[in-house]
């Protein structure tokens, strides 16, 4: 009895943590189709007009279209650089590894107004702050982590005779990277560059810090918040917010599939035709 | 075989390796030279003076800034902890895997959506006349101001830091042998017992690990305290985007950025070592 | 040895300070079936590992066909391996993987795909050629394992312990089917294993490695009945091993007293001398059992106890002055006759032809 009640106690806290947790971006949702200009209760009625305003504006256009061209070659560039690091860290013994590993994984835990005064000041040296281009280095070098990160995880699935057996087959190391762990980490460099992505649509501080004139979307946010009460804001929040879970709903499919493969291979008797066909479409 | 390896592993290892020290580890470096330069007429000159340094450290405003930061940092890692732990403990033992896998996926939904947009958010529930208030004034209470104060930005870092510490803290607590909870229920620990004496030992390195992640997020926060905390006294953090952006003052604000790195360097080692250090 | 198509000479292997595999030489001829055996950590899938080239021997050298193989790497050699995890291709088709080894030898698609098929047909993979692996039972992934190192004609394959996955049944099965394929091609395999009614039932030749050291080189039958050393005698388990001095040594046998008596042993090469203190052992399937001495050598033992193995049983005897239990290998039928119980007090006898010296014979 006290057992039972020690649970549903669980629960429900847990669903109010959830609540917490979940109540500010449903608000922005909900505010972001009301009426008033004051995000207050009572609601005053349905309005499209933030929306309406909010892909009129030309900064918000422009800043749209510059996150879009930034976050595309960061995720390119930081999950290609991120699975050389995780590559590196699997594959390879060498004097210092666990510096370079740490030197790969630190700077999300940098806060960001340090790692944006030092790319600041660092890249203006360069004559690079302002540009375009410091807020894409200064990303890839945010967004590489993550990606190697998940990539190392997929790694640690390998067995490491598959790289030998590829080798035994006249496969050169060249060869093996190529033919053998590409293709193993498929789903997860899929995933890694849609994170990246992600990470770099998202980030507002570094980004405040060296694009100057160049603003990204999220710096647009933190410009409207600076301002006065702006429902803008929670125009554009869900937009990003409905673009991203799209994002990460596809990246959820990619791997969705490889379960439903795994799954099959749990039972090699008689796999269900449906996965068997999209088995077939994959592989081959 | 081992010369074999090291040639082949150059071609992976300089692009990365070159990348997070050209953009990563000299910006940082760069920092603590250029707390000893001076700026002369808004301008940025190479020099070697020790008067940034005297000038931030020698202020009580410097000193009342760090002590605020490191207590409401602090206050967000216990807070974040202690919130997160019944849920934690119950997501890890009283669902099915199932259920786990979704509750978690759900955790992961706010890293998509935007910081700032969700403190917004909280502005319209914490100000004076917003959400929280209306509904007290609905049950007949008086309406507390919350937005820009302490409480303000242990909210704001609460929302930054709860779903990932929750996440850690499951994911910890999941990983614990169900066998060694059977056994301890079986030598006559109770619930409560079990759960002090077995699962938090068990579970000790999540749930530091876990706070130091708070404690750095909230440490480096500037949106909170500015948004939510109304930016007096103000943070670290804020005192970084100030001298910077108005005055052109980067060498003082390298200072304040060294000193705040070497507090989270401090603070990580010795969360790593309470979390492993007494395990063998 | 120059005639050997692999020649393992004077190799050795050292991690460190550890010591996989200690110096050593042998040769593997054209089309034999060579067994590597020993427990774990032997140094027998090293001495595998070195000749695919996944180790380089920290001495000597490995040579096939009379070519040093030295600093040749992996990817450079023909000498492919089943895995003891069968390292298949989770990403790639049956037939994929089967032709992966073609592939990077520049074999074009249609030929590739056509041998790849040829080889899924002979061993009854046909139908799944298109499969993903992983869909596929344990048994039939062993066999894609198996054409995927066969497909591209090697004069020796390795195998590192393919069989200890599978059920008893299924091993039984795939033993005969690796026989028969190794027969049919007359290559040459090595095929290491930690079972000893693997490696006796297939292998032509069986090394038994222990510590890094190679204890013994010999037919199957050889090391059944003539041991090399204790270490041999202990791991193959079907003998007891006795100690004695010699009192005589005659022309066909020697003499020797022991703590049960007096013994006689065959002389085989034996050079001890007088009063020498000699390690023997007695084959277990050679030892009578009854109320009286049936043969030259008997002692007097209780029945302790039994265990079937197969049709055959091994009883366990202690005799007093010997450390071991006297071990004796019957029939099922013969022990069935005897009626013993635990307890009983036998006499058990052996001709002198039943008991040698280490090494002793050829």
């Amino acid at each position: 009895m006290m057992l039972r009640l020690g649970r549903w106690f669980g629960w429900a806290y847990t669903g109010y943590t959830f609540l917490f947790i979940l109540a500010p971006i449903a608000a922005s949702l909900v505010f972001s189709f009301n009426a008033d200009r004051f995000p207050s209760l009572p609601l005053k009625g349905f309005t499209m007009e933030w929306y309406g305003g909010t892909f009129t504006d030309p900064l918000v256009i422009e800043a749209f279209q510059r996150s879009v061209m930034v976050s595309i070659p960061v995720a390119l560039l930081s999950t290609i650089l991120g699975f050389c690091a995780a590559y590196c860290d699997f594959r390879f013994d060498f004097r210092g590894k666990s510096l370079f590993s740490l030197l790969m994984l630190l700077p999300p835990t940098i806060p960001s107004v340090i790692m944006g005064l030092g790319m600041l000041s660092y890249l203006s040296r360069m004559s690079l702050a302002g540009e375009v281009w410091a807020v894409l280095i200064s990303h890839v070098v945010i967004a590489l982590p993550f990606a190697m990160a998940m990539i190392r995880l997929r790694l640690a699935q390998m067995d490491s005779a598959l790289e030998e057996a590829s080798w035994n087959l006249r496969a050169s190391p060249a060869q093996t990277l190529w033919h053998v762990v590409l293709p193993f980490c498929k789903q997860s460099l899929v995933a890694a560059f849609l994170i990246t992505a992600a990470v770099s649509f998202d980030e507002f501080a570094v980004a405040w810090f060296v694009s100057g004139l160049n603003e990204t979307v999220p710096v647009r946010v933190l410009v409207f918040l600076q301002g006065q009460v702006s429902p803008v804001i929670n125009a554009i929040g869900t937009a990003v917010f409905t673009s991203s879970i799209l994002l990460v709903a596809v990246g959820m499919a990619f791997s969705g599939m490889g379960k439903a493969k795994r799954a099959a291979a749990d039972t090699p008797a008689q796999p269900p035709c449906g996965v068997l066909v999209s088995n077939n479409g994959l592989s081959l | 075989m081992s010369s074999n390896t090291s040639r082949r592993r150059w071609p992976l290892l300089l692009p990365p390796l070159l990348w997070q020290l050209t953009f990563f580890l000299l910006p940082l470096l760069f920092l603590f030279v250029i707390s000893f330069w001076s700026v002369v007429n808004f301008r940025l000159e190479p020099d070697m003076t020790l008067k940034n340094w005297d000038f931030m450290l020698s202020r009580s405003s410097f000193w009342s800034a760090y002590g605020h930061t490191w207590a409401l940092a602090l206050g967000a890692a216990v807070v974040t902890t202690c919130c997160s732990f019944p849920a934690a403990c119950s997501l890890a033992f009283t669902v099915s895997e199932r259920t786990r896998k979704l509750a978690l996926m759900f955790l992961v939904v706010p890293f998509f959506t935007s910081y700032l947009v969700r403190v917004y958010s909280w502005q319209a529930f914490l100000s004076d006349n917003g959400i929280v208030n209306a509904l007290l004034s609905l049950v007949g209470l008086d309406g507390l101001p919350m937005l820009n104060s302490d409480f303000g930005s242990l909210v704001g870092y609460v929302t930054l830091a709860l779903p990932l510490v929750t996440l850690v803290q499951t994911m910890g607590l999941a990983q614990i042998d169900r066998n060694l909870i059977e056994a301890a229920h079986n030598l006559r620990a109770g619930p409560v017992r079990t759960l002090f004496e077995v699962i938090m030992p068990l579970a000790k390195p999540s749930l530091v690990v876990g706070a130091l992640f708070a404690f750095i997020l909230a440490f480096g926060d500037f949106v909170a305290p500015t948004y939510l905390g109304g930016g007096a006294p103000p943070t670290l953090s804020n005192l970084i985007i100030d001298t910077t952006k108005s005055g052109q003052q980067w060498p003082r604000a390298a200072v304040v950025a060294i000193v705040m790195i070497l507090t989270l360097v401090v603070t990580s080692l010795a969360a790593v070592r309470l979390a492993y250090g007494r395990r063998k | 040895m120059s005639e050997a198509l692999v020649e393992i000479d004077r190799v050795a292997k050292r991690f460190g300070d550890y010591t996989a595999v200690t110096e050593t030489s042998f040769g593997i001829g054209q089309g034999e079936f060579l067994a590597i055996m020993g427990s774990s950590g032997c140094g027998k899938t090293t001495m595998l590992r070195m000749l695919a080239g996944l180790e380089e021997p920290s001495a000597g050298e490995i040579r096939l066909e009379g070519r040093s193989q030295k600093g040749l790497p992996p990817w450079r050699r023909d000498l492919p391996l089943v895995w003891q995890s069968l390292a298949l291709f989770p990403f790639l088709s049956v037939l994929d993987n089967v032709g992966f080894g073609l592939k990077m030898r520049g074999v074009a698609k249609v030929e590739r795909d056509r041998r790849s098929l040829a080889w899924l047909h002979k061993l009854e993979l046909g139908e799944f050629a298109s499969r993903n692996v992983m869909q596929l039972s344990g048994g039939q992934r062993q066999r894609v394992a198996l054409a995927r190192a066969l497909v591209t004609e090697p004069k020796v394959l390795l195998l590192d312990e393919p069989l200890s996955a599978l059920d008893a049944h299924l091993s039984v099965r795939m033993q005969a089917l690796l026989r028969s394929l190794q027969r049919e091609l007359g290559i040459t395999f090595v095929y290491v294993t930690h079972s000893q009614t693997e490696a006796f039932s297939m292998a032509d030749r069986v090394v038994i490695m222990s510590r890094g050291k190679v204890e013994q080189i010999g037919s199957p039958q050889a090391i059944y009945r003539h041991p090399a050393n204790r270490f041999v005698a202990e791991f193959i388990g079907n003998v007891t091993i006795l100690r004695g001095s010699v009192a005589e040594v005659g022309e066909q046998a020697v003499r020797l007293n022991t703590a049960t008596g007096a013994m006689s042993v065959s002389r085989g090469n034996f050079a001890g001398s007088h009063g020498a203190p000699a390690d023997f052992y007695v084959n277990a399937d050679q030892i009578a059992i009854g109320d009286e001495p049936r043969h030259e050598n008997h002692v007097r033992a209780r029945f302790l106890s039994h265990k079937f193995i197969g049709n055959m049983v091994t009883l366990f005897l202690e005799v007093p002055g010997i450390e071991d239990d006297l071990k004796v290998i019957l029939p099922e039928r013969t022990y069935d006759c005897l009626g013993m119980q635990p307890g009983d007090s036998v006499v058990a006898s052996w001709p002198a032809a039943a008991a040698h010296f280490f090494g002793g014979a050829a």
